[in-house]
């Protein structure tokens, strides 16, 4: 990553200034005063009017990419009946969520939910500030609001043809009670939600307009670059400053428990310092943890006499004795990073009463109690300004190093701002990454190939462990256990096992968490019983999923789409696979074709999802697209390996990630929306693609892969 | 066979009920004149600093004999109790709790007369909403 | 003496309200944490701490695993006369933790 040199360069420029009236105008998402800009009325505290018609819609949650920033503006847009050309959006302001109760709810963005979870008060929202403002221009003309209609940001009375625009009345509108009971459209009469407008992120993001918390620049302010102890849960013993002090351009070296810091007028400066500077760790005992120690640690998951039950359906024990034909298999996937394009940053300053941090959070909420509690300075006197992250993927909610570094250096330099940058190697080698993971099956199918009994036994880290303790019942985490517990195949005969194992390698939600791995893990195996059964793997499924409606409408749409059971040219072989996750139902199919047995080329990769409701179908489809890629590039390329203690890869060199020669020649995204229901669409795409792309290629090779990444089984991408 | 654990892991607003009905012996509580300062707003819930102020003249015939903190999702309602003594000026203490998820918590007063006070605040726990779900 | 912290003045005048810290170094393990191969680690917390002075009880808790590592509290007292104000915490697996401070008055 290139670093904007120390002279202002066209990146440069004020933060603060920018936010004074311009602030949309630049394309960043601060918020505008806007009780004191020009006479603009809130209306709920999810919408602000302003005289010009201008609409401006407060979001909670953040914009990572996957274009909530817009769709979530669409819920409000639907009810309210502005014009969509008026419509602006801006992240609600964290101090102000705090100091107002938190009256935004939420802003934790993840877990595929931003819509689904907001869609119902957005919704309502709009629909109350219509009311509102229709029930203002009523008293003004001295009718009945039933003989008014509102379009397109007009109110209008049918019978004398009078209209006003909701810039007019908002004033009024704005000092009315807002209702607490108001009837929201029925889908089919939707007009902004299931339609693709212009995002608001995008074309910033293409033209290089768009700031990131790594731009930040203020008058006065200095760099820091981090070192954290490289074997996790270590302690820093000492750093002898003396070396890089009189190094140009270091104003100080900054030590605190488990990391320290070189402060520099200029990032590069700073870490070229941080890499001259001689410092000693404890390692706090986990020295000698190595990728191979791990592995043997989750096998005694796989072979303990007892661990605890996840699920239980019928009798596996009775079952698989009276089975005609056994396999058994173990499966294994690695640690993951998130590897967000932009590495981890804040932004902090620092006085005695009050405190301001920048950074690309996932959850302004946790980064302002972070801030608060690392500081003491109480949360109704600290600001933070949320920016549009550089890629979240789930690294930037729950994790909250960056603003507790930025907050600790900003406290020794009370009244300079202080940037926190680090480097792609600290990134690289302090993620929180998706956890490591080995499962054994066993499964019995009787004299017709009919599949009887299931066994599944997991050796699994545990992430909810480290965050949420308390979901933890029974030494079983609830988001390991999935695809396993909730699998939706009527197996008569199954048995989940859960052993977790966790190490010292810290754990985090990476884009789809467990439907990254137990998906390939149990939608390969079913595979292996079609292949044992000589059963075509689409037909296999779909009695095994009679009851479950909507597994097998997105495994039809699948099918249908993508020609399965139609012949394919010679050389060219599919895998088909379904898992529904975060409330929604995928399905996926991939062509390729492999040269010399090792080159794969993909051709085609088709996505079925059934979200329930859409609001943004291009959206969709780019979290499908963005999903093939995610998918493409954990299968092939991506494994993080652990020696001696601590991560051994450092950068894209020896962590490779998919890259657009990559990518599939054909995406096609099938949308199948049944209605009724609100489903997520960030993660669900990967978990069927995944194990449909391994599944291709055994069909091609006769290979079954049952460890990622393939690159270990000599494969590469044409 | 597994054996399942015993004792449910997490309170509910139910046994949240039985202890206040334990602490109380069924006297009413009254909300008000009691200040419980919490930050709205916590990381993880591992240090929550809690404040309690009793408005109460601390003389023989109106003073704090003890406070209580209470929570609604915490595997142990009643989280520490208080007990001031007779001729303590003022009745205002503070501690650092644990809140195991999002949830209400309540700081109750009991009296010289064996009547009580409370109040309640809710705290969002972040991090307890980042983990998907 | 270094498993705790005391923070009062030590002077003060009579009839004065004075603001008492006090804090005890303790693991204060919860019961509900797991181990890493999912097992839970069994409870260990400081279950009662009492404060007197001239004679007189002024503080006492009764603590829960609700209570956060190294239990702190903060109360007042009236300062009445010169002499000890003695701290003792006592965790549930019986060891007893003190500390004395010395309140002159006057």
């Amino acid at each position: 990553m290139t670093e904007p040199l120390a002279q202002p360069s066209r990146r440069d420029f004020l933060v603060r200034s920018a936010a004074v009236g311009g602030g949309l105008a630049l394309g960043v998402p601060f918020v505008i005063d806007t009780q004191a800009a020009g006479g603009a009325s809130e209306l709920t505290h999810w919408i602000v009017i302003q005289p010009d018609n201008t609409v401006v819609i407060r979001i909670a949650r953040s914009e990572l990419g996957q274009g909530s920033f817009t769709g979530l503006a669409q819920l409000v847009a639907e009810e309210l009946e502005c014009d969509w050309s008026d419509v602006r959006a801006e992240y609600a302001d964290v101090n102000a969520h705090v100091k107002r109760n938190r009256v935004w709810g939420a802003m934790s963005t993840g877990g595929s939910r931003s819509i689904r979870e907001s869609q119902e008060y957005l919704r309502q929202a709009g629909a109350a500030a219509r009311q509102m403002l229709v029930t203002a221009a009523a008293r003004k003309w001295g009718v009945p609001p039933e003989e008014c209609t509102v379009a397109l940001g007009m109110i209008a009375h049918t019978p004398t043809g009078r209209t006003t625009r909701f810039g007019d009345v908002a004033a009024d509108a704005a000092k009315l009670d807002v209702p607490k009971d108001v009837k929201l459209k029925d889908p089919s009469q939707w007009r902004v939600i299931g339609t693709s407008p212009k995002r608001f992120d995008i074309p910033d993001k293409t033209t290089g307009k768009q700031i990131y918390a790594a731009d930040v620049r203020l008058p006065g302010m200095l760099h820091a670059s981090v070192a954290q102890c490289p074997v996790f849960g270590g302690k820093l013993k000492s750093a002898d400053e003396s070396k890089v002090l009189g190094m140009r351009g270091v104003k100080k070296v900054f030590r605190g428990d488990d990391y320290v810091a070189v402060v520099a007028d200029n990032w590069w400066r700073a870490h070229q310092a941080l890499k001259a500077l001689p410092v000693e760790w404890d390692d706090g005992g986990n020295g000698k943890v190595s990728s191979e120690s791990i592995k043997a640690f989750l096998r005694t998951g796989i072979d303990a006499p007892e661990v605890p039950v996840a699920r239980k359906d019928g009798d596996f024990a009775s079952a698989i004795a009276s089975a005609a034909k056994v396999l058994d298999s173990e499966y294994y996937a690695p640690y993951l990073n998130h590897a967000t394009m932009e590495p981890q940053t804040a932004t902090a300053l620092y006085t005695d009463d009050s405190l301001e941090v920048w950074c690309g959070t996932q959850n302004g909420e946790a980064t302002i109690a972070t801030a608060s509690e690392t500081s003491g300075i109480p949360l109704d006197k600290v600001t933070v300004h949320k920016m549009h992250a550089g890629g979240g993927f789930g690294r930037r909610g729950p994790h909250q190093e960056y603003t507790k570094h930025a907050v600790q250096i900003a406290m020794s330099l009370p009244g300079t701002p202080v940037r926190v940058q680090w480097s792609r190697e600290e990134d690289m080698q302090q993620g929180r990454y998706r956890p490591v993971a080995l499962v054994r099956q066993r499964a019995g199918l009787d004299r017709d190939g009919n599949w009887l009994a299931w066994h599944a036994r997991q050796a699994d880290q545990s992430i909810f462990i480290t965050v949420r303790p308390g979901d933890v019942k029974n030494g079983i985490d609830p988001v390991g256990v999935r695809v396993f517990n909730d699998s939706p195949y009527a197996v008569p005969h199954f048995t989940n096992e859960y052993a977790m194992r966790n190490t010292h390698v810290p754990p985090g939600f990476w884009r789809a968490v467990a439907h990254t791995h137990n998906p390939v893990f149990r939608e390969c195996f079913i595979d292996e019983l079609c292949v044992a059964a000589g059963k075509d793997p689409y037909q296999f499924r779909r009695p095994l999923l009679a009851k479950k409606t909507k597994d097998l409408g997105v495994l039809d749409a699948v099918a249908k789409v993508a020609g399965w059971g139609q012949p394919l040219p010679k050389g060219v072989f599919r895998g088909i696979a379904l898992s529904d996750s975060y409330g929604s139902y995928t399905a996926a199919v991939v062509e390729l074709s492999v040269k010399d047995g090792t080159v794969i080329d993909v051709h085609r990769v088709v996505v079925a999802i059934d979200p329930g409701h859409i609001v943004h179908p291009d959206a969709v489809k780019a979290q499908i697209e963005s999903g093939v890629v995610w998918a493409l590039s954990m299968v092939m390329y991506e494994e993080i390996t652990i020696k001696d203690g601590r991560v051994e890869q450092t950068n894209f060199t020896d962590y490779p990630v998919a890259r657009l020669a990559d990518i599939p020649q054909k995406v096609e995204s099938v949308l199948v929306p049944s209605g009724g229901f609100w489903g997520g669409v960030g993660e669900p795409p990967i978990a069927a693609v995944t194990p449909a792309l391994c599944n291709a290629i055994f069909a091609a090779t006769g290979k079954r892969i049952r460890s990622l990444p393939l690159k270990h089984h000599g494969f590469s991408f044409a | 066979m597994w054996l399942l654990a015993v004792r449910p892991a997490s309170a509910t607003p139910e046994s949240l009920a039985e202890t206040l009905r334990a602490v109380t012996g069924g006297r009413p509580v009254t909300e008000g004149g009691v200040t419980l300062e919490l930050p709205r707003i916590a990381d993880n819930g591992n240090v929550v600093p809690a404040t309690v102020k009793v408005a109460s003249a601390q003389t023989p015939e109106d003073h704090v004999r003890v406070i209580r903190i209470l929570s609604e999702q915490n595997p142990v309602p009643l989280v520490v109790e208080m007990f001031l003594g007779p001729d303590v000026p003022k009745a205002e203490v503070a501690t650092r709790i644990r809140l195991a998820k999002t949830q209400r918590v309540i700081a109750l007063a009991e009296m010289q007369d064996g009547s009580f006070r409370s109040a309640t605040m809710q705290v969002e726990v972040t991090i307890s909403a980042c983990g998907d779900d | 003496m270094t498993d705790t912290v005391i923070r009062m003045p030590a002077k003060a005048a009579p009839g004065e309200v004075i603001l008492v810290r006090a804090m005890v170094r303790h693991i204060m393990e919860s019961g509900f944490r797991h181990d890493n191969v999912g097992k839970l680690i069994p409870r260990h917390i400081v279950e009662s701490f009492v404060c007197t002075y001239a004679g007189r009880e002024v503080f006492r808790a009764k603590l829960s695993s609700g209570v956060t590592v190294n239990p702190f509290f903060q109360f007042h007292l009236r300062a009445v006369e010169t002499g000890d104000v003695t701290f003792r915490w006592v965790d549930d697996r019986g060891r007893v933790y003190e500390a004395v401070s010395r309140l002159k008055v006057g």
